[in-house]
């Protein structure tokens, strides 16, 4: 049976919303390891891990668009 | 904090905005700026850009609001206005108009209306000194060419920027941040007086400046809210859409270059286009295994809105409280 477009969508937001999340506590358990890092080193890492999740969130709502696309749209 | 002053704000708002939209239906049809309603059986001609009663509405409502944060939101909302009304009258190429956009962000980062410590889930207050100001830029083109991409049906653009807004005035109200709550209300009252006569079935259509200007006012109240990820969760819709078709076609094109996402039945009823290379829109994926009126569709978009609301204010909850 086919999932409604509406509710597969809808599942995608929740999912995109837990990634979110996820990315965040991600940042967390890197800011932890790194706790005795100072001064410019810890300025500029988290810059950093700010730019890996921006990535990750990319290449995530890409995935989305490519998941949801096939299932409603190619089948 | 001064609820008589706030009540006086939204109705100020409110009212400015609904009497200026009905004034405008009837002088844009004067001077025959109207457009036709694609997705209607009759094909009315629309008045368009009815988007100043927003600035306007907005602008008077926060005239009495003294304060740097009102100055560049409301700065941002002019300059974002006014690239729109130059698409609306002499349309942009591909890249143009999402490059101007960034415009709209000098005055939030020139008058320094931000603070680079967003807070964020699990971690708390973190201090992102080079790159938040470079999302600030970032953010203004994102938001103004993702309401601009989702204005496609009646109300739709208006009705989810009033519904995404919701949870950053409810955090405002929480932190007591007056700034934003001033923001927010003048703001939301005017988008709902908009809407009444943006809803299908439409007296009125924002143009490209009004839709710009929604998008600016998003981005720039989470910005003076201090609440991003409240404000990035609640808009998962318009950022879905907005790279949905980014991703699908390439790149920012013309509408002209790109193939119409849904296919009009005789019924007036839309149905997804199943050839490959047409954008991947949110109508498109809800329209994908049955046709929908226009009204449908809206209410749809609207519902995935409201659940992202819903979302947002559960994070707000969690993390935030």
């Amino acid at each position: 049976m086919k999932i409604n477009s509406l509710v597969l969508i809808s599942l995608t937001i929740v999912g995109a919303w837990l990634l979110l999340l996820l990315s965040f506590f991600f940042m967390k358990q890197v800011l932890l390891l790194t706790d005795d890092a100072k001064g410019i080193t810890i300025e500029l890492l988290r810059d950093l891990i700010g730019i890996i999740i921006l990535i990750i969130w990319t290449l995530a709502f890409y995935a989305i668009r490519k998941f949801t696309a096939t299932y409603l749209l190619r089948s | 904090m001064n609820w008589v002053s706030l009540i006086i704000e939204f109705i100020t708002s409110f009212i400015i905005t609904l009497l200026l939209t009905i004034y405008l239906e009837k002088f844009l049809r004067k001077r025959n700026m109207s457009v036709p309603d694609a997705h209607k059986k009759e094909k009315p001609m629309i008045p368009r850009p009815g988007g100043i009663a927003l600035l306007v509405g907005t602008t008077i409502a926060l005239a009495f609001v003294n304060n740097v944060y009102a100055i560049a939101f409301i700065s941002s909302l002019f300059i974002a206005f006014f690239i729109g009304l130059v698409d609306d009258i002499k349309k942009f190429g591909g890249p143009e108009k999402p490059l101007l956009a960034i415009l709209a962000a000098l005055p939030i980062i020139f008058l320094k209306a931000y603070s680079s410590t967003p807070y964020l889930p699990y971690v708390g207050h973190v201090t992102i000194k080079i790159l938040y100001p470079l999302l600030v830029l970032a953010g203004f083109p994102i938001y103004t060419n993702a309401t601009n991409m989702i204005d496609i049906f009646n109300g739709l653009v208006t009705g989810t920027t009033a519904i995404s807004i919701l949870p950053l005035i409810v955090y405002d109200f929480i932190k007591q941040n007056y700034a934003g709550i001033y923001l927010g209300i003048a703001f939301e009252a005017s988008l709902i007086a908009f809407y009444i006569r943006h809803k299908y079935p439409s007296k009125i259509f924002p143009g490209d400046s009004g839709s710009m200007l929604m998008g600016a006012g998003i981005v720039g109240l989470m910005i003076v809210s201090g609440a991003e990820v409240i404000g990035i969760i609640a808009t998962l819709p318009l950022i879905f859409n907005g790279f949905f078709i980014l991703s699908s076609i390439g790149g920012f094109k013309e509408h002209s270059e790109l193939i119409r996402p849904l296919i009009i039945l005789n019924d007036y009823r839309m149905i997804a286009n199943k050839e490959p290379k047409a954008p991947i829109t949110l109508a498109r994926l809800i329209a994908s295994q049955k046709p929908m009126s226009e009204k449908q569709l809206v209410y749809s978009i609207l519902l995935l809105s409201l659940i992202s609301v819903i979302l947002s204010l559960i994070t707000m909850v969690v993390y935030y409280l």
